[in-house]
């Protein structure tokens, strides 16, 4: 799901239009997530869902659904014939916040107790050749009311033997390729980092926090890029890209909006990730490092004759237990974390809008969940962000970016496993609250953005 | 005590036959797939041996041969318990995987 607006927070002659944002925003774009359960995927390998996903729904990854994707999306079951990867997903929810929100929750919504069609999104997910394979979705967003493309992964991927045991004495072998897609951390394997990250859907409809990291969402489907990745010896993962941001004519060709007003990006953006993981037995682990650089024109301003820097740097951890790893649908915890240091030099803003030259932000999540036989998962999250007050440039009350707070979510999926009576097709129940301990900067009150978010997500393949 | 050159050469005979017999008998040797993956990583088996493939999982696999030529054979599918015999006919290296569990990869050397 990909954001409305671009939450970057700019120069103060539009800081109360910000506030707005803030307060009718579902919540920061970097807190949305896609919709990723493809059943297209399933019908390729002709396995369930559990195989490949945490509580058999997507999009958090199990190891062998890492694998798939670490492949390019190529891997299939000869014994299944080859149709076109099609899949479509539908999400429906209700929404009720602690207060209501006065002008309405957006635009064609009451203030409070929605019910919505977040989003239908048409996917084409699975392989096109050997070794290329491709996740693309697009999606109409039922809050906002346009279509637009979403998140679109491409990939080449292949194994390379470069040092032989027989022949040399020892093993060095990856699995690697070429990845173009068009979000920083869409291409990424764990669900610590921001586009796969918890929650997997949330309240469109719910007031947000205004300030998050670059690196969490706000650059996607605004950029495209291309870089290699590859995994050693089942390892170490090492990835490098590259991106640039799209034109206005490809922005409104692809149904991203607002195009005016938005952020320019300026140049290339550098995004980096290198961690260590491994799989064996009942465990799994991962543990690296991940960011990017970025040159922004606030707004698109050019008139500073200059930009706005951002540097995210990042941390992140997995670590999934599988009670019977003989079953794809055994009792498992999953438990991801993340911290997210962003160092802002606002050259441009400070001049525009009398910003600080200098801002800080952190962002940290955890979460932990546990899935019952692969259809009943409860989870819950601590996140928090917090750095520097600058009044001008956040737009919040007192100048604070800070927000913390817990998500509690339970999840039910019938469907999905080896033995289910529907293959053709899942469901997902969830019953997520969203409660805050701060919002936007201040405590007393924080509670009234509390949300209560009821969804149902269905997902099929053609 | 001496031994006869018949005895020697009986003895030398029977041992030859018996070594003989061990290597060109077919033999069947069980390769478990479990936890999507193959038990073993290597295998020397000789010219002829069968290799039994044994599905302990709950989701299908399959059975893909590479030769030393980089040629493909796809052998077939199992699905859950089922079991998929592979003679092996010819001398050389292969590389044996899954389709559908791309990290399942093993090497069966036929000597």
């Amino acid at each position: 799901m990909p954001q409305d607006t671009l939450q970057t927070p700019g120069p103060s002659r539009i800081a109360s239009a910000i506030r707005i944002a803030a307060c009718i925003s579902v919540a920061a774009a970097g807190l949305s997530h896609p919709a990723n359960a493809v059943p297209a995927f399933a019908q390729q390998t002709g396995q369930p869902c559990a195989a490949c996903h945490v509580g058999a729904f997507g999009p958090q990854l199990k190891p062998y659904g890492r694998d798939f994707k670490l492949r390019g999306y190529t891997a299939k079951d000869p014994a299944v014939a080859w149709r076109p990867p099609i899949a479509a997903t539908v999400q429906t929810s209700f929404t009720h916040t602690k207060a209501d929100q006065p002008g309405g929750a957006a635009r064609w919504f009451a203030p409070n107790n929605n019910v919505a069609l977040d989003q239908a999104s048409l996917y084409y997910a699975g392989r096109m050749a050997p070794n290329l394979g491709a996740f693309i979705q697009v999606t109409y967003d039922g809050v906002g009311r346009v279509m637009h493309l979403d998140n679109a992964d491409v990939r080449y991927a292949r194994e390379f033997q470069i040092f032989d045991e027989d022949t040399d004495g020892f093993d060095l072998s990856a699995v690697g390729g070429i990845t173009a897609n068009n979000s920083p951390t869409v291409s990424d394997l764990w669900n610590s980092t921001p586009v796969w990250g918890f929650p997997f859907n949330k309240s469109r409809l719910a007031p947000g926090p205004v300030a998050s990291a670059l690196i969490e969402g706000q650059l996607g489907q605004r950029v495209a890029g291309t870089g290699g990745y590859a995994l050693f010896n089942d390892w170490v993962y090492t990835e490098f890209q590259l991106y640039r941001g799209l034109g206005r004519d490809v922005l409104n060709g692809t149904g991203i909006v607002p195009v005016s007003g938005a952020p320019r990006i300026e140049g290339l953006v550098p995004y980096w990730r290198v961690a260590v993981q491994h799989d064996w037995d009942h465990h799994s682990f991962e543990f690296g490092t991940y960011g990017m650089h970025a040159e922004l024109y606030p707004n698109g301003d050019r008139s500073a004759g200059t930009t706005d820097s951002y540097t995210d740097a990042a941390l992140d951890a997995n670590y999934q237990y599988i009670v019977n790893p003989d079953s794809v649908t055994s009792d498992m915890l999953s438990a991801h974390a993340t911290w997210i240091n962003e160092q802002q030099n606002l050259n441009a803003s400070r001049t525009i809008a009398a910003s600080n030259g200098h801002n800080t932000l952190n962002s940290f999540r955890a979460d932990v969940s546990y899935s019952f036989a692969a259809t009943v998962t409860p989870s819950i999250q601590y996140f928090r962000t917090g750095g520097t007050a600058d009044a001008n440039f956040y737009g919040t009350p007192n100048g604070s970016p800070n927000s913390a707070g817990f998500i509690g979510e339970i999840a039910y999926v019938p469907f999905g496993k080896p033995d289910s009576l529907i293959q053709w097709g899942n469901i997902r129940f969830a019953l997520q609250y969203v409660a805050y301990t701060e919002f936007n900067g201040a405590n007393r009150g924080a509670s009234n953005n509390d949300a209560l978010y009821l969804s149902v997500w269905f997902a099929t393949h053609f | 005590m001496t031994i006869s050159p018949f005895r020697s050469g009986l003895a030398l005979g029977v041992a030859t036959l018996v070594v003989a017999t061990a290597a060109f008998a077919a033999t069947t040797t069980d390769i478990d797939q479990l936890r999507q993956r193959f038990t073993v990583s290597k295998l020397d088996v000789w010219k002829g041996d069968v290799v039994r493939f044994v599905n302990h999982d709950e989701v299908r696999h399959n059975v893909h041969i590479i030769d030393d030529r980089d040629e493909h054979r796809d052998v077939g599918f199992q699905d859950p318990g089922q079991t998929l015999n592979v003679t092996f006919d010819k001398f050389g290296t292969f590389i044996v995987r899954c389709e559908i569990h791309q990290k399942m990869k093993m090497k069966i050397v036929v000597h």
